[in-house]
């Protein structure tokens, strides 16, 4: 590079020239009305999205769709309520001006610290070893299993990441958790989201089958379904399908690997921190250099480790322990129990609004390019993980729930 | 980029920097996640909660 255009780069601190965007940002910059009235789009788009994941399941009753309408959640809905929006706006040409509300990463990170308020750590508590023992087993296994076989079709680590916690965690909550703790793209969390769905859907079916054909114990059954099937509302489905017993403790064994989210997110964010980043870094800094040298990136210390730790994080935990507590102290059934049960429902509904908001926003800045980059491998990868948690999960419940642990719970 | 003798104009040439402009500060770099929005996040979740704690936020979920 030449002096002058090293000074350029010194004056402007960038690469990309100045020119290119002064040329586009007066038609498309966005200013506060604009941004106020994005704003009213993207509430307007969510509760359009509210309204259909109410009413579908309803409206599909009596119909060959009945059995699948109920499991499609919210953020199918939203990402092709977004998506077409997205290609409306452009064709308008007013998408940039509004682009300023489409806020996803605000929206997602304040939904994942409400999310902490749905986690009762005294539930989990009580629940106790069983459950507890068979979260860790699963997700350990089914995480590593999954980020192992996924790298040996190169799929990107962030994008490891994500399918890892949404197979061995608990689906969508676990994909956007993850997504904020390795900075993925908004994208990759789109699709993983959508593979979620798509793939609790058959597993409704197929595993209250399965419980049949093998004729599990109601508490197998549950540890079985609980621990696979990724998203509440399916294992719902499932559980409600196999028998009340069932549902009992696959809600159970779900809610405790729920609240092992924040736990996995924090992990991640240190590996990411630790580990990935500086790899990265380097790589980066000797492509920039053309010279082929990589340099060397000193490991982060602990201020650079707090500066990339998932905040948000720390509000899941807080959020959880406060409503903990206070249920703890004041349990359902006094009067200060009540109040915060009926608080955090509130704040559960707020919650899935913030993933809405997000999953629309995600819609309305899909670059479909991204996708096609990551091609049709995180299919297999996604069907990999889901045929290891079903073998590893069944094999954990007989121990846990059949054998070591049997009449638990009971 | 980097010049050979970097160490006597090292207050001018621009060597390669070991770390630029975080990308990940900036929210849409690239359409990732960032750190920028974190603090922001939490705070308001974590009042959101509060004020639905205290009975001042309406459960949305009821009205669909």
């Amino acid at each position: 590079m030449s002096q002058t255009e090293q000074t350029e780069t010194q004056n402007t601190g960038e690469e990309t020239p100045q020119t290119d965007d002064a040329v586009v940002a007066p038609q498309n910059e966005a200013t506060p009305a604009t941004t106020a009235i994005g704003v009213v789009l993207i509430v307007g788009l969510a509760t359009l999205v509210f309204w259909l994941t109410s009413n579908i399941p309803s409206w599909a009753e009596g119909t060959f769709l009945e059995a699948v309408a109920r499991p499609i959640e919210f953020p199918v809905y939203a990402i092709i309520i977004g998506f077409t929006f997205n290609a409306l706006l452009h064709a308008l040409g007013v998408h940039g001006k509004l682009a300023a509300a489409f806020r996803t990463e605000l929206y997602i990170k304040t939904g994942l610290v409400l999310l902490g308020a749905t986690v009762n750590i005294n539930v989990i508590i009580a629940a106790a070893l069983p459950s507890i023992l068979q979260a860790l087993i699963l997700i350990t296994t089914v995480f590593l299993f999954t980020w192992w076989f996924a790298g040996l079709f190169g799929l990107e680590k962030q994008l490891r990441a994500l399918l890892a916690s949404a197979l061995s965690i608990c689906g969508v909550s676990a994909a956007v958790a993850a997504a904020g703790a390795v900075q993925a793209r908004k994208e990759q969390l789109a699709y993983v989201a959508g593979l979620v769905i798509v793939f609790a859907v058959p597993m409704i079916f197929l595993l209250p089958w399965l419980v049949d054909v093998f004729n599990l114990d109601p508490a197998v059954a549950g540890a079985w379904i609980g621990g696979n099937i990724d998203t509440t509302a399916a294992v719902t489905a499932a559980g409600t399908i196999a028998g009340p017993e069932v549902l009992e403790y696959a809600t159970i064994v779900k809610l405790t690997q729920n609240a092992l989210i924040g736990i996995v997110a924090i992990a991640l964010s240190l590996y990411f921190t630790l580990k990935i980043a500086p790899q990265e870094q380097a790589a980066a800094s000797a492509a920039a250099g053309g010279s082929g040298e990589v340099q060397k990136v000193a490991r982060p210390g602990a201020a650079e480790v707090w500066r990339r730790f998932p905040k948000f994080v720390l509000g899941f935990l807080v959020a959880s322990v406060l409503v903990s507590t206070l249920l703890y102290f004041w349990p359902e059934g006094t009067a200060i129990g009540d109040q915060v049960s009926s608080g955090v429902s509130a704040a559960s509904s707020l919650q899935t609004l913030f993933f809405t908001l997000a999953f629309v926003s995600i819609g309305l800045e899909f670059k479909a390019g991204a996708l096609k980059e990551a091609g049709w491998k995180p299919i297999l990868v996604f069907f990999a993980g889901t045929v290891m948690n079903l073998i590893v999960g069944l094999a954990v419940a007989l121990l846990l729930f059949g054998v070591v642990f049997a009449g638990w719970l009971s | 980029m980097s010049t050979p003798n970097s160490s006597a104009s090292s207050a001018e040439t621009y060597d390669i920097p070991e770390r630029d402009v975080p990308p990940e500060e900036q929210p849409t770099s690239h359409g990732k996640f960032s750190f920028s929005e974190d603090w922001l996040a939490t705070v308001a979740g974590l009042s959101i909660l509060v004020l639905a704690l205290l009975g001042l936020v309406p459960d949305i979920g009821e009205w669909f």
